[in-house]
């Protein structure tokens, strides 16, 4: 205990140099600027920085990072309040009642809102970070190549589930994920998978130009192919949020707090259904339920709270099994491997101080966040009026020369592309690419969690179900499975129903 | 996001993951290396085939897309879908261009021997050009458009190319 609050208080006064502070700041309101702009997300804004990065030190380069994350999700509130386009996917919901507020004339109030619940989402999300963290890394001491195979089953399973409305195709999406991570050498025996002979091929599929494919090229041709007209942007009256807000809605906001890192923590579960299951929860709880949808303060709360909360959320199964929450969080991860910090079990024996340095660059993250909260909101609406007729080509050429500066090579300028055009084809036709993501990063780790340990077991899969942990896992992830097959679900709904009707 | 659609994209699913449990089948096993037989190489890229050939299966089979409710509605109780965020409609002509543009910017014209900062600056001119054309010409104002555009252009080339070469030391194609 005391030993933790020692390591923090060193991360805290070791970011307190004036370049990490440059770092700090100048991520966050780029972090901001990205998310308020419709089209460009968290993971795009994360992925494109880490080819940035790249030369810095890697405590540095996750600083930057983390700042970009939170930023991202924050700045995407304005442009769902303002506008009624949610900036990023987390920030859905609080389409609903923000724009609301702002038709009504409130528009600076309901930044105000979101600035609060971001804020306290935020540090409740952080709380939780420095106490799970090395709590679950205690657990996962225990975990086996059995249950790692499950969770990252799990994680992509679930993804695939709840992307969309179609969760077969979310599966495939992850199948997919799952079998590009299998292109190239194979983590045990070194052997060349699905090469052909050639030398790119065999050193497998970059992991950030196919995220910035996925995320960034696909969602340029997306924005680039619909008509853009130029948007108006309500006037803004005081944006000081309200210590009354905060006492009034203190039971929504704690509720809103653990909902967000409880699915964040959640593997492949992101902040867009942390903002709606806190949402949802406020309102069957609140006693103004009507009012939900037609500008409550309440709602819009906890929607932000939520969102926020599950930033710090997703980052805990990150650091301590090496599986992401969410789909930023799988590029912050990948970020973090490429810069030499070796997430999972072990993180927390042989680099314990790096789980309180995350801590500490979420705890700036958000000060920056709030200060950009209240004093730069007029300023910062500006860039809601630039067209993206010109944003979106210059976030075309960074995705390109983002993914060349990696390895300076042109095949991963050819695989972001590829990606991206694949990707924006089958969104079309009902595809996501977060469950591809997932499966993507977790490939590895699940290709050689199941050989591994097959041969613990001389090749028999029963440790595979009969483990505690591996049955809860199998049995969730059947769960999800048949509960996406419609004749069972509707029988299951059936069955409560009558159940319900005849106590 | 038609049933027939579903039908040729279930189809193609299912021959992908035929084709990747028949080239998992052919990879080599390493027996001359004496490995335990389960650590194969082409063991998961096997099984990930196989799942892929269910899915693609029951995806081209199953008599209607589900009529899932988006899991926010779900999670809401609602009757109907909340709303959603108004988006721009897609024009055929928009995805052409867009295609043809990224296409050629970085499939094409990266890499080709054209200095970098000059293969940015004119996929830059001609994508803001293009795609505000028809809002310029109902306006009138092409020409100042195609000035602004070069400006934008040439600024965003040059201070890309100088951030990557000279701050991030990459040596651009």
């Amino acid at each position: 205990m005391f030993e933790g609050l020692e390591l923090l208080g060193g991360s805290l006064a070791g970011f307190l140099q004036p370049r990490h502070l440059t770092y700090t700041f100048g991520a966050t309101l780029l972090g901001i600027l990205i998310g308020c702009m419709p089209g460009l997300s968290a993971t795009l804004a994360i992925s494109l920085l880490t080819t940035l990065t790249i030369k810095l030190p890697p405590n540095d380069a996750i600083l930057i990072l983390i700042c970009a994350y939170v930023g991202t999700i924050y700045g995407g509130s304005r442009s769902a309040i303002l506008l009624n386009i949610p900036g990023t996917a987390a920030n859905a919901a609080a389409c609903l009642d923000g724009y609301q507020l702002a038709r009504q004339g409130q528009a600076g109030r309901a930044m105000g809102v979101a600035t609060t619940g971001s804020v306290v989402g935020s540090l409740f999300g952080i709380v939780c970070l420095a106490i799970l963290t090395p709590a679950l890394g205690e657990i996962a001491l225990t975990f086996q190549s059995y249950e790692f195979f499950w969770l990252c089953l799990f994680g992509v399973m679930m993804s695939g589930s709840i992307t969309g409305t179609d969760p077969l195709k979310g599966w495939i999406m992850g199948i997919l994920g799952l079998f590009v991570s299998q292109i190239g050498q194979d983590g045990i025996h070194a052997h060349e998978r699905f090469a052909y002979g050639n030398t790119d091929l065999a050193g497998g599929f970059s992991l950030i130009p196919t995220l910035v494919g996925a995320f960034g090229a696909a969602e340029v041709l997306t924005v680039m192919s619909e008509r853009f007209s130029r948007p108006k942007v309500h006037t803004v009256d005081s944006i000081l949020p309200r210590a009354s807000d905060v006492v009034k809605y203190w039971r929504t906001i704690l509720r809103s707090g653990v909902i967000g890192v409880y699915i964040g923590i959640l593997p492949g579960v992101g902040e867009d259904m942390a903002a709606w299951s806190s949402y949802a929860a406020a309102k069957r709880a609140s006693r103004e339920k009507d009012k939900f949808g037609k500008g409550s303060v309440e709602g819009l709360i906890a929607a932000e709270t939520g969102d926020n909360a599950s930033i710090p959320g997703g980052i805990i199964p990150a650091l301590a099994l090496a599986i992401p929450g969410s789909a930023p969080a799988a590029v912050l991860l990948a970020a973090m491997i490429i810069h030499g910090v070796r997430p999972g079990p072990m993180l927390m024996i042989e680099n314990p101080q790096f789980v309180y340095d995350v801590v500490a660059m979420n705890v700036y993250a958000t000060v920056a966040m709030l200060f950009f909260g209240l004093f730069l909101v007029r300023p910062l609406l500006k860039v809601l009026t630039v067209p993206r007729t010109i944003i979106m080509p210059i976030v075309f050429v960074l995705c390109t020369v983002g993914s060349f500066a990696i390895a300076q090579r042109l095949f991963d300028v050819w695989t972001m592309l590829g990606v991206g055009v694949a990707i924006f084809y089958l969104r079309r036709h009902g595809y996501h690419a977060a469950p591809f993501v997932l499966g993507l990063v977790l490939g590895d780790l699940m290709d050689k969690s199941l050989r591994r340990g097959l041969v613990i077991s001389d090749g028999d899969i029963l440790p595979f179900f009969t483990r505690p942990i591996c049955a809860v896992l199998a049995a969730l992830t059947l769960v999800a499975l048949l509960w996406s097959v419609p004749a069972v679900a509707e029988r299951i709904r059936g069955l409560v129903r009558r159940r319900t009707a005849n106590p | 996001m038609s049933f027939r659609a579903d039908r040729v994209f279930g189809l193609a699913w299912a021959l992908l993951g035929a084709a990747i449990v028949v080239e998992s089948w052919r990879m080599d096993r390493l027996e001359q290396q004496h490995i335990n037989p389960v650590t194969a190489p082409g063991l998961v890229p096997g099984l990930l085939g196989v799942v892929l050939v269910a899915f693609g299966i029951v995806l081209a089979a199953r008599r209607a897309p589900p009529v899932e409710m988006p899991v926010e509605q779900d999670l809401l109780g609602l009757d109907e879908p909340p709303p959603e965020a108004p988006h721009g409609a897609s024009e055929p002509w928009r995805v052409g261009l867009a295609l043809l543009l990224c296409l050629g910017f970085a499939g094409g014209l990266v890499g080709s021997g054209l200095p970098f900062w000059a293969a940015a600056f004119v996929f830059l001119l001609l994508a803001i050009v293009l795609f505000e054309w028809p809002e310029r010409r109902a306006a009138g104002t092409i020409a100042r458009g195609a000035a602004q555009a070069a400006l934008i252009a040439g600024c965003a080339a040059a201070f890309i190319t100088l951030v990557f070469q000279e701050v991030f030391l990459v040596r651009l194609p």
